[in-house]
């Protein structure tokens, strides 16, 4: 678009055109006359306005730019530029807390809020001793936008300055601190919180700050909040009860007492947020409520853990209650069959772990429910069922498990095959007598694989080698898992075929298995499977032989390295390393200048392994990838180092990281020592 | 594996944003660091599926194994179920009735047409779809025309749901009662009405994907609710754009009621309805008609 007819198009009268026209400048932004980005920041369209907030972001003269919309937002009546510049000052303004200082000061009182707004959203720690005077100043207005900007900063100090003024006697800024310290997650000791909530009003704010001091006298404040008309409020006091429940251990005994006796008011907010709350108070109510041992609330608690919602602490509390549930647990017989399923699974778990407690009559009556149930018309029961077995260790159970390895359920076949994995170990022999004549050609050939892995026996091997032959490939697959711990010449050569199945996880897992296994008949078949027209059978085929020390594949595997396949390379690289080739250091230097990330961090392992200096410069050299996970090896492997020159690396790469996992690797590494 | 013990491999914060951005680059959807543990528990069932240990082992899977384009479908299908039900946010679909609908015929009869196209992008179970056309049926503004309406999940497992039309009572949570009339009790559940039914098409795409979702063609209304929100940034803008080309111009988008373009696209033009908010794309500004003094 020539200039004539983009000047044009920012006069039209269509919206969309100007629209359309700004977009375009922001694509080639370089050179956009300041003027136009003002006028464009100034259009009486939000759709035209937003574009120019992208162009202006852009632009070369930050400094221009910053000046004049610092005036612009001071000066204009049109609020659609004044919020434009405000967004645009928040993306260009960081480092210049000089030229907003001098802004504010000559500001007239009912515009210094904007500045403030503005410094806020730059998020520059430099902007906070310019904001720390303001929100002590006497404007309300200007002392609220400075909370704000505080917490738009965010950090320790922003955290500690906004805590130092919660106990201002203006109730207008000390609704604002409460709101921010909320937002930034932050837990101000009950001491500091205390006379703030004393008013009624911040009181109905301060939920998720009373929970999070971990206080038990926090407790009544809250109780009286989650009776409290608005939904919003009561919801947020029940999250924050549950907060302080999970934080104040010491004091959850004396917690859960006051909470048994709470009024019916309380108790009809809490039912209410446990069947229609949103998920996070559904969770919070859940908790509570076991907690509680409330029996009423049970079967919402049991839907809440069929749908995901309950915490893992909840389903724990559920397990502490004790042999008390069982009956209850046992009266949910009629509800959903989710909500059954789970009852009969813990029910039967809880008479296991509470055998004296428990009357022999109860437990008759759990074993029946499980047979009744391992023939349910739904998944979930059945699965119930069949994983409840295991806690009783019958050797007669075993054929009945092995008859749910046939089922076309995915789900109850994964339970039998964990309930047989634990009579695995109790009665193997049982186990082993009833997958003899197993069904490896069925549904459940895999499984059955699996749990006869579990068994370590000339009489499972057997069976597995009966399995190499299924027509089923993950049959075939989990058989070849399996056999992994039959370290037999026999077994290996029969493994060997797997390595030319037709189907390629069939192979892959064959690879596998074979490097896995000590004898020497391992390595033919592995060396046949460097030439496989598939990239991940080559690469395996170099991991398992350089982890079976076959010094005598280097110079077929030094040829990999010249693979097209980057997942090939890497894994040459690795095998050679860990075979201590003569030729690695050149391997990886190569590798750290290659584009891909696998074969770079493949680098960085074979680099690792070489003498030290050699190791830290170029292990150092992934400290400057632009990919996260590259980064992170690099500083594992450099702390593995741990030399002072290392250290001196990881300390400057600390200066320039902006990950927060990778800074976090870094600082918790170099305290570790 | 039962609903209440769930074991099996551990996802570490590192192995979790390696899969997460893989899967995001893939359907968009983006999982924030604190939902490591559902990611956890949904990918765990892939990795016994296909007899893996680990998942460090799983995304080298992904990256490397001639069948990864297909996991990954079935690792976006079980990272991106979600539930709908019928009826959802029932203020805006008034406001699709009383006010978006007239609209809608009124142009296409302008064009000399008697079809409409509505397009329900991230349709899940198909509730929403049936819901649109129930809607439309109910108005007694068509009768005669060729309404079509399209739903597409990235899920084959919902689409063989939505399918099959036959829901249970969770469905049916903010159910009008008015609507009865258009479901049929059967064993397994209410099933849709053949005549509901016959209106609705489904189809398997991913919204990340611009030239297989032009198989929509052109559409008179997209509902997108509930579904952006579980984008990142950039993806949200790459399906804004797609639903943008979709629409015909002055057709209308309806977001859920929490969603917002302001951040993500300006190509839409805010549309004030008497009940709700909706965006639309713009009609060239020299067909619209002249203002009135």
């Amino acid at each position: 678009m020539t200039s004539d007819r983009l000047e044009e198009a920012l006069h039209s009268a269509d919206p969309d055109v100007r629209r359309q026209a700004v977009h375009r400048m922001s694509l080639r932004p370089q050179g956009t006359p300041l003027i136009q980005i003002l006028n464009a920041l100034s259009d009486a369209d939000w759709r035209v306005r937003r574009e120019a907030i992208s162009l202006a972001a852009q632009t070369s003269e930050k400094d221009e730019l910053i000046d004049a919309l610092l005036v612009r937002v001071a000066e204009t009546d049109n609020i659609g530029l004044r919020n434009a510049a405000i967004e645009v000052l928040g993306v260009v303004g960081q480092g210049k807390a000089d030229k907003f200082v001098k802004a504010c000061e000559g500001a007239g009182e009912g515009v210094r809020k904007f500045l403030v707004e503005a410094m806020g959203k730059t998020r520059d720690p430099q902007m906070i001793d310019h904001l720390e005077l303001l929100i002590q100043g006497s404007d309300a207005n200007v002392a609220a936008a400075a909370v704000e900007a505080l917490v738009c900063i965010g950090g320790a100090r922003a955290e500690r300055l906004l805590q130092e003024r919660l106990s201002t006697p203006h109730l207008f800024l000390r609704v604002s601190i409460v709101e921010g310290l909320t937002r930034l997650g932050t837990r101000v000791p009950w001491e500091e919180l205390r006379p703030a909530v004393e008013d009624a009003i911040v009181r109905r704010i301060s939920a998720e700050l009373l929970g999070r001091t971990g206080e038990p006298q926090a407790l009544e404040f809250l109780l009286e909040l989650a009776t409290d008309a608005s939904p919003q409020t009561s919801a947020a006091a029940l999250r924050a009860i549950a907060e302080l429940a999970e934080q104040a251990e010491a004091h959850r005994a004396e917690l859960v007492e006051r909470l048994s006796v709470s009024n019916e008011s309380f108790r009809r907010a809490f039912r209410e947020a446990l069947l229609h709350g949103d998920t996070a108070t559904r969770q919070g109510a859940a908790y509570l409520a076991v907690l509680c041992r409330d029996e009423n609330s049970l079967e919402a608690v049991l839907h809440a853990v069929a749908d995901d919602v309950a915490n893992l602490e909840t389903v724990e509390a559920l397990r502490s209650w004790g042999a008390g549930l069982i009956e209850p647990l046992l009266m949910q017989r009629r509800s959903e069959p989710r909500v059954w399923a789970i009852s009969l699974e813990l029910a039967a778990e809880l008479s296991y772990r509470h055998l004296d407690e428990v009357p022999a009559g109860t437990r008759d009556r759990i074993r029946s429910l499980i047979e009744r149930d391992l023939t349910d018309a739904t998944d979930d029961v059945r699965a119930a069922a069949a994983e409840s077995l295991r806690w009783w260790g019958d050797p007669r159970d075993c054929r009945a498990l092995v008859e749910c390895l046939s089922s076309p359920s995915h789900q109850v076949r994964a339970a039998a095959t964990a309930a047989l994995e634990t009579l695995a170990k109790r009665v193997p022999a049982a186990v082993e007598e009833a997958l003899e004549r197993a069904d490896l050609d069925g549904p459940g050939g895999a499984d059955i694989a699996h749990v006869l892995s579990r068994l370590n026996s000339h009489g499972a091997v057997e069976v597995l080698k009966r399995g190499l032959r299924s027509g089923d490939p993950r049959t075939r697959r989990a058989v070849v898992q399996a056999l992994a711990m039959a370290n037999a010449t026999d077994v290996a050569q029969l493994i060997g075929y797997a390595v030319v199945d037709e189907d390629i996880d069939v192979q892959i897992a064959a690879v596998r298995t074979l490097g896995q296994m000590g004898t020497i008949e391992a390595n033919a078949p592995l060396s046949t499977a460097l030439d496989s027209p598939f990239p991940p059978i080559r690469a395996e085929a170099a991991l398992a032989l350089g982890r079976r020390e076959a010094s005598a594949a280097i110079p077929r595997i030094r040829a990999l390295l010249e693979d097209k396949e980057p997942v090939v390379i890497a894994a040459a690289l690795d095998a050679l390393a860990w075979l201590g080739d003569s030729e690695v250091a050149m391997a990886a230097e190569r590798a750290l200048s290659h584009s891909d990330d696998e074969v770079f961090q493949a680098g960085l392992r074979a680099a690792h392994t070489l003498p030290t200096r050699e190791a830290e410069r170029l292990v150092s050299m992934g400290l400057q990838h632009s990919a996260w996970n590259v980064r992170m090896l690099a500083i594992k492997l450099l702390l593995a180092l741990d030399t002072e020159r290392t250290r001196a690396l990881l300390t400057e790469a600390l200066a320039d990281e902006s990950d927060s996992m990778v800074r976090h690797a870094i600082e918790t590494g170099l305290l570790g020592g | 594996m039962t609903l209440l013990h769930d074991v099996g491999p551990t996802l570490d914060l590192k192995e979790f944003r390696l899969l997460r951005d893989f899967v995001n680059q893939f359907c968009g959807i983006y999982f924030a660091d604190d939902s490591a543990y559902i990611v956890e528990r949904r990918l765990r069932e892939r990795l016994r599926d296909l007899g893996i240990d680990d998942f460090a082992e799983y995304y080298r899977y992904l990256q490397y194994h001639p069948r990864a384009d297909a996991e990954l479908e079935a690792a976006a299908e079980v990272l991106t179920t979600n539930e709908t039900y019928f009826f959802r946010e029932a203020y805006q679909l008034r406001a699709f009735t009383d006010e978006i609908l007239p609209v809608v015929r009124g142009r296409a009869l302008a064009r000399g047409s008697k079809r409409i196209d509505v397009w329900s992008a991230g349709c899940s179970s198909g509730e929403e779809v049936y819901t649109i056309a129930m809607l439309v049926d109910a108005t007694g503004l068509f009768e005669g025309w060729d309404i079509r309406v399209f739903g597409n999940d990235i899920s084959r497992r919902v689409l063989r749901k939505a399918r099959g039309a036959t829901y249970t009572s969770a469905s049916f949570r903010a159910m009008i009662p008015d609507y009865e009339r258009y479901f049929i009790d059967t064993e397994e559940g209410r099933q849709v009405h053949p005549r509901i039914r016959s209106m609705c098409h489904f189809g398997h795409v991913n919204l990340m994907n611009q030239r297989r979702a032009a198989i929509v063609g052109r559409v008179d209304v997209t509902f997108c609710r509930n579904v952006l929100i579980y984008f990142d940034d950039a993806s949200r803008r790459k399906v804004l754009e797609t639903i943008y080309e979709r629409l015909n111009r002055g057709g209308y988008l309806l977001l859920g009621h929490s969603e917002s373009l302001l951040q993500s696209s300006t190509a839409f033009e805010i549309a004030q309805l008497s009940t709700d908010i909706v965006y639309r794309r713009p009609v060239p500004y020299t067909e619209l008609p002249p203002r009135k003094f």
